[in-house]
């Protein structure tokens, strides 16, 4: 890995730049997981491939599901936006034949009225995998039928949709599509979650950003007993991490942990 | 006693004072540097915009020129303005 880093940091000026960034990301996505997601690289060299695998969240047309994506990023990220596409077949409004998924955060702001997306809504250098992620997520269970990729899809989805579910053609075939997955997970020796608790994973939150911390263990080292004090401020220092991570990406972080934290949250306010 | 001090060597720490940890752009500490430099300090200094919303200059500046269109800040997408 070392080799490898300095031979790319050499080669180009820019280059450093994404791939700090992905580390960064990647190793963020593995140790705070979003739920309903598994990522790793495509190649182990190749920070600039990922794979991900999407589990279909309970209660929806998807649970069930195992679907395998690759998310490719360009050299100049996070200022250019990645691209996703899926490798199971998918039968979505938003996703084309090919499996590339539109959605206006992976689009450049370019001025392009025939798209009917303002450059607000599209990608910009505080984007992220993990708002990546979020958004394909509740892209599936909520297409967008404006500006659809798969015009077919579109139009069943819409009959599906307003028939309130008596048209059921769009329905079978997404079942269908989840059922053909089982394979894929089993392929892959993965156990799909299939209930709210398996899919929520309960995150621990390690601080942000360790070189600042180091900083901050040289200045505070005297008030620093961890082993004592850990239980006790593990929540707090959780609610405070989810809390900048809040601020710094645009509240993604409280989601990542909903499910636990409003539990938490109600069972909190009931003792007190 | 007498104490005879033959030499000494003054050891400083410093700190942005930035509403964030993190440049929201390159991901890097504030108190580091964006990834195009090695020595962080006033050869790569955060600026704010009047949103409120910092960033290290180079990062900012890098995101504003790749943009045709409107200036618009990262984070919140109000029009980009340097903060005075």
């Amino acid at each position: 890995m070392c080799s490898l880093l300095s031979g790319i940091a050499m080669a180009h000026h820019s280059t450093p730049s994404s791939q700090k960034a992905l580390m960064m990301e990647l190793k963020s996505l593995q140790e705070q997981p979003v739920e309903g997601f598994r990522i790793g690289l495509v190649e182990e060299s190749d920070l600039y491939n990922w794979e991900v695998a999407i589990f279909g969240p309970p209660n929806t047309l998807y649970e069930g599901g195992y679907f395998k994506s690759h998310i490719k990023f360009p050299i100049d990220y996070p200022y250019s936006p990645p691209t996703f596409r899926f490798l199971t077949k998918m039968w979505h409004p938003n996703i084309y034949e090919n499996g590339d998924v539109c959605i206006s955060i992976l689009h450049p702001p370019v001025d392009d009225p025939q798209s009917g997306e303002l450059p607000s809504e599209r990608w910009n250098p505080t984007q992220n995998v993990r708002t990546i992620l979020l958004s394909v997520i509740s892209l599936l269970n909520e297409p967008n039928t404006f500006s659809p990729a798969n015009v077919d899809a579109s139009v069943m989805f819409r009959k599906w949709r307003d028939s309130k579910g008596k048209d059921k053609e769009y329905a079978e075939i997404i079942r269908k599509q989840v059922v053909s997955t089982v394979a894929d997970a089993e392929r892959d020796g993965v156990k799909v979650p299939t209930t709210l608790a398996e899919y929520c994973v309960q995150t621990r939150v390690p601080s942000q950003d360790s070189s600042s911390d180091l900083l901050y263990d040289d200045l505070y080292d005297d008030d620093m007993e961890e082993e004592e004090e850990e239980d006790e401020e593990e929540e707090e220092s959780d609610l405070e991490s989810g809390g900048e991570a809040g601020v710094t990406s645009g509240g993604e972080g409280g989601l990542t942990t909903r499910c636990y934290n409003d539990d938490q949250e109600d069972s909190g306010n009931e003792d007190s | 006693m007498k104490v005879k001090i033959k030499q000494w060597n003054g050891v400083a720490s410093w700190l942005w004072v930035a509403n964030d940890e993190n440049c929201g752009i390159c991901r890097m500490s504030f108190n580091g540097c964006c990834p195009d430099c090695k020595v962080p300090g006033d050869d790569c200094p955060l600026v704010w915009g009047q949103c409120s919303h910092c960033f290290h200059m180079h990062c900012i500046l890098k995101w504003l020129n790749s943009q045709q269109v409107q200036q618009q800040c990262p984070m919140c997408r109000q029009e980009w303005k340097f903060k005075e």
